[in-house]
């Protein structure tokens, strides 16, 4: 698999609130970051920085809970994707944003952020991420 | 999760639809319907019946095409995050996001439209042929 189909496939994932297959593309002990403006509170009381696999997947899960009540598609695009080789690994560094479309309502750019993941050879030959995180334009 | 797809594979998908998107954007509806199969399908999910055949097919979209220009709109289709799934029938399942950049004449651009897609196309030549499309219009409300 391609990393650019790699990074497709997990986000099609994410935007479908497949929690638990999302989740199973980071290590169990991974770290997912986010760099958001002061103040930004996230679904569930989730913290910024969320350590293991069980807890990046809580945090999803309560956003999804959230946003099933509201209606709202959010879907995310990745692009500008680079990666490094570094030993066993692959740093990756990219730009995403998600596109938030109301019932009834006009899409309009939610969040464009930029990303930097440290990713290890999965089992199957795909990839896992380690490391994540993402800053936000706005913070 | 665990295809492994050629980046050849990949790369021609992405041309084909690069060129497809162009024809529908220029309103060129007779090329853009010899993109479809013969029997191609075409449905979304705010009309019940799909649209069946080249002829139906590029007859919309001729409609449409004309429509925008009276009205003196350009539109673009912006294709991304393309997953590709080769099948052992030879078939090439693909799933995409699609927004859809409108401009008044002098402007502003804007998003029009999010949706999400999901194609069936089968190998003609060096290119593909849509055999059946489905769109999801987001936000849609009956």
């Amino acid at each position: 698999m391609t990393l650019e189909s790699f990074y497709v496939r997990q986000l099609h994932l994410l935007d479908a609130g497949e929690v638990d297959a999302w989740a199973a593309t980071f290590t169990g002990d991974a770290v997912f970051t986010q760099v958001a403006p002061s103040g930004r509170t996230f679904a569930g009381g989730a913290p910024a920085q969320r350590r293991g696999r069980a807890a990046i997947a809580g945090a999803l899960r309560a956003a999804v809970a959230k946003r099933a009540g509201s209606a709202v598609v959010r879907r995310y695009w990745l692009g500008m994707l680079t990666a490094d080789p570094v030993p066993e690994r692959l740093r990756t560094r990219f730009a995403a944003f998600n596109v938030e479309t109301p019932l009834g309502g006009r899409p309009v750019i939610h969040n464009s952020t930029t990303g930097e993941d440290l990713l290890v050879p999965a089992p199957d030959g795909g990839w896992l991420v380690a490391t994540r995180r993402i800053t936000h334009d706005a913070a | 999760m665990t295809t492994a797809v050629d980046t050849g594979l990949y790369q021609r998908v992405q041309q084909f639809y690069a060129v497809q998107m162009r024809l529908l954007d220029e309103g060129r509806a007779q090329e853009w319907a010899a993109t479809f199969t013969e029997d191609g399908e075409f449905g979304q999910d705010r009309r019940p019946e799909p649209r069946r055949g080249r002829a139906e097919i590029g007859g919309r979209l001729r409609k449409a095409a004309d429509a925008l220009a009276a009205r003196g709109v350009v539109r673009r289709h912006w294709l991304g995050m393309l997953a590709v799934d080769p099948r052992p029938d030879g078939t090439v399942v693909t799933r995409y996001y699609a927004l859809v950049i409108e401009t008044p004449a002098g402007g502003p651009s804007a998003l029009h439209l999010s949706t999400a897609v999901d194609d069936v196309l089968v190998p003609s030549g060096d290119a593909f042929l849509v055999r059946r499309r489905y769109v999801v219009h987001d936000g849609w409300t009956p």
